[in-house]
């Protein structure tokens, strides 16, 4: 740098020059003496054409006095103007001046900020931010209307030269091409155009991914679209930018009406379209899963629930209230609840298996009951697991609760009818056991019966014959010692078969009495007839072994089943004397008190431990051995003694002997 | 008496037939008919005149009931009786409205029971045929009135 040299005014100048915004450098008298390139495109003069002027070219000559003056008695200004461009037009602007001495005297630089940009791009941030609002709105149920709407209205106050804006959403981006269209004109109104045609064609427009730009529709139409385009207004340039569902598109009367910026504009307000209508995807899928995880969450048949590993509720689906009558809240305020309402044989079970599943992080199912708030026990199915984090943490557990109250009890009703079919079934394999049993004595007793008869008969003509033959014989015949001992010998024949019949006409009266296939209706019987016969039946097992004692009281007849009760009977006195090893004695105590009869058969035999006493009455139980009982003798005497309405009562004690009790209402008259 | 009643006897067993028999022949004056064919039974009922009849129920060729329908439509003034097993009770009394059973007597029988049952019978079946006899004869005499009847009227009319 020479000696001399204006230092500072080459700085200025080179301040300019380097400067992005328009500036110049004035000289002491207000005069230009430099320009750079952004303040040529500002304003439009050329350097030759400022050469020898003022600012007072651009401002007027007030505005610029007024300036002059300001900057002559401060250091700086700074505001916003209007100034006149070269053409004619006028341009908004902020004006910065600084004056600064020199070498050469003062000089004074101006910076000039195009304001019409600035505010254009103010402008632009409003009306996306506008459209952005609306676009939001729309997942919330806004209409895609109020989305036009709002551009239309931006672009308006941008100054936009458009004739119509629209939106074109495909309907079925993936299937055949149908387009919901919507297109606002200029200064209000909508546009009923029929889309139908249109919509392959935006479809391409769509499927290309980048605008396309139809700058004059009456130079080049290569969509022909003109036609269709200039129904309503003489179009001569139209743009449509895709975005994720459609297309937003934008035509003007005016040709090359949208320039860079305003195509770079127009490509943020389809950005932000395909900002929201992905979010407005995004929000239908999620009110879908949401949907669906609830319909899965709070179906009426399970409750869930989510416990952190303390043990505190984090989520209890609102079904618990039509369950258990507390409402979620309760659980979240007291997580002893759960635990309170479970039924105290549940408790620890339940607790374990928490603990288990907090633990080992394994799934756990199990079955419990709680109390609902009437105080009823309710089943629960429960489903419980872990939910662990990405370090193998349990975080959460979840249970998942069915109420299985009803199904529990149809299950256990189905086993009961279950249980109640193979015993029905078992009585009923007994019964024709029996029923053919009696079928077999009747025809026994039945074939035995007419020899009998013709023995009995013939006996006792036997008798009154010899009787005739003594009375015709005379005395000194009667003197004959062969004749008398032949007379002897007939008569001692006689006894033994008069006692012999008489024992062979018992056994089979008893037995078919006993069968009473000729009774299988109700009876007023004697139950001591009955005890009899079933002695009779078993007298081949008891004789020279057992003895019995009759202790018979005064008992009223009783309404019964006469050979179903004997078979009671039967059993019993069978059971007694198989019980008695050897010697011993069976008593039988009939009595009578309140309208009941008691039929006591006591044995002295072995007796029973309190085990097989419990079990006796249950179908197939049995101590007697494969092939000797069949387990269902007392069971279907006790199912006979409930269809009286009676009951059977045991008492037995180990090495002492057993009592069977039977007692019956005197007043049963059949039915149940 | 004159004539001794004749009892027939029905029965398959040959023990019961001898039994029956044997009694009926020591202890009264009836003369015994038997036979062990039901069958063989009718055709002598159709040609001898019997004055009650005893018979089985069961039987192999005709049951007791078909049989003794069959002496009723041939002889219906004889008493039939019918001997039946405990187990035919039932059906003894179907017979006692079908056909027209005077008794039944249940096996085993009593020889005293029995015998006094057929007196009975017989003693019913000789005041029924007195009272045959005396409404035939009441018949009788009614239509000679009725004849003589007609004879007055023909005269005075």
């Amino acid at each position: 740098m020479s000696e001399g040299e204006p230092v500072g005014l080459e700085l200025y100048k080179a301040f300019v020059a380097g400067t992005a915004e328009a500036a110049v450098l004035l000289d002491e008298e207000g005069r230009y003496v430099v320009q750079n390139e952004a303040h040529h495109r500002l304003l439009g003069y050329s350097a030759e054409e400022l050469q020898q002027q003022t600012p007072a070219l651009v401002t007027g000559a007030e505005g610029w006095l007024a300036l002059w003056s300001e900057l002559g008695q401060g250091q700086s200004v700074r505001q916003a103007l209007p100034l006149q461009r070269r053409h004619g037009s006028t341009v908004e602007v902020e004006l910065q001046a600084v004056v600064g001495a020199t070498e050469e005297g003062r000089r004074c630089l101006l910076w000039l900020r195009d304001l019409t940009l600035i505010r254009r791009q103010e402008t632009q941030l409003q009306v996306a931010r506008q459209v952005r609002a609306q676009v939001v709105k729309m997942g919330d149920g806004a209409h895609i209307e109020d989305v036009v709407q709002a551009i239309g209205d931006g672009l308006e106050s941008l100054d936009m030269p458009f004739e119509y804006c629209g939106v074109n959403v495909l309907e079925n981006p993936d299937g055949p091409v149908q387009v919901r269209s919507r297109s606002m004109r200029r200064g209000g109104g909508w546009l009923e155009s029929d889309t139908a045609k249109a919509a392959s064609l935006i479809h391409d427009f769509w499927r290309a991914g980048h605008p396309t730009y139809r700058p004059d529709l009456e130079r080049e139409d290569p969509y022909d679209e003109r036609q269709y385009l200039q129904r309503h207004a003489r179009i001569r340039s139209v743009v449509d930018f895709p975005f994720s569902h459609g297309t937003l598109a934008i035509n003007s009367t005016l040709p090359q009406a949208f320039g860079e910026q305003d195509l770079n504009f127009l490509q943020e307000l389809a950005d932000l379209l395909s900002q929201g209508f992905k979010r407005m995807d995004d929000l239908s899928r999620l009110a879908l899963s949401e949907a669906q995880y609830r319909t899965l969450v709070e179906t009426p048949d399970f409750v869930v629930m989510q416990l952190d590993s303390q043990g505190n509720y984090l989520y209890v689906s609102p079904q618990v209230r039509q369950w258990l009558g507390h409402d979620p809240e309760d659980f979240y305020r007291n997580p002893q609840l759960a635990l309170d309402l479970v039924h105290p044989d549940d408790v620890a079970g339940l607790s374990e298996s928490f603990a288990q599943v907090v633990e080992k992080q394994v799934g756990l199912s199990m079955e419990f009951r709680w109390r609902n708030k009437q105080g009823d026990y309710r089943w629960a199915a429960e489903s419980i697991y872990p939910v662990t984090d990405l370090h193998g943490q349990v975080k959460t557990v979840q249970l998942v609760l069915q109420d299985i109250t009803e199904k529990k009890a149809a299950l256990d009703q189905l086993e009961q009818a279950n249980q109640d079919l193979t015993d029905t079934y078992n009585q009923l394999v007994q019964s024709e056991k029996m029923a053919a049993l009696g079928t077999l004595v009747a025809g026994i007793a039945h074939e035995i019966n007419t020899p009998v008869g013709a023995i009995r008969s013939m006996h006792d003509t036997l008798v009154r014959a010899v009787g005739k033959l003594q009375d015709v014989l005379d005395e000194s015949s009667l003197e004959n010692q062969g004749l008398q001992r032949a007379l002897k010998i007939i008569g001692d024949s006689n006894r033994v078969i008069e006692s012999g019949t008489e024992r062979v006409t018992t056994i089979v009266r008893s037995l078919r009495n006993f069968a009473r296939m000729d009774q299988a209706e109700v009876q007023e019987v004697d139950v001591h007839l009955g005890l009899d016969d079933s002695l009779m039946l078993i007298h081949n097992e008891i004789k020279n072994r057992v003895e019995v004692v009759k202790d018979y009281g005064e008992v009223p007849l009783i309404c019964c089943y006469p050979s179903r009760l004997n078979q009671v009977f039967l059993n019993i006195l069978n059971n007694a004397q198989q019980a008695i090893d050897g010697k011993g004695t069976i008593t039988i105590c009939t009595r009578s008190q309140d309208d009941e009869v008691s039929i006591a058969i006591e044995d002295s035999g072995s007796g029973m431990s309190e085990e097989v006493r419990e079990r006796i009455f249950t179908a197939g139980f049995t101590t007697k051995g494969m092939g000797k009982g069949t387990g269902l003798g007392l069971a279907i005497s006790q199912q006979i003694i409930q269809a009286h309405k009676g009951r059977i009562e045991v008492e037995s004690q180990e090495g002492k002997g057993t009592t069977f009790t039977v007692v019956l209402p005197v007043a049963w008259c059949g039915g149940e | 008496m004159a004539d001794a009643e004749t009892v027939l006897i029905v029965d398959d067993e040959e023990m019961v037939l001898t039994s029956l028999s044997s009694f009926l022949m020591l202890e009264t004056d009836y003369e015994i008919v038997t036979f062990l064919s039901p069958a063989e039974a009718v055709d002598y009922v159709k040609d001898n005149p019997i004055d009650l009849v005893i018979s089985d129920y069961l039987m192999p060729e005709m049951d007791g009931i078909s049989f003794l329908g069959q002496v009723r439509d041939l002889r219906p003034e004889v008493p039939r009786i019918l001997l039946t097993g405990y187990a035919d009770k039932e059906n003894a009394i179907k017979g006692i409205n079908e056909v027209g059973l005077y008794q039944y007597i249940e096996k085993p029988w009593d020889n005293d029971n029995l015998h006094l049952i057929i007196r009975n019978g017989l003693e019913k079946q000789r005041l029924m045929k007195s009272l045959q006899t005396k409404i035939q004869e009441i018949n009788k005499a009614y239509s000679d009135l009725r004849g003589i009847q007609q004879e007055i009227l023909k005269t005075f009319a």
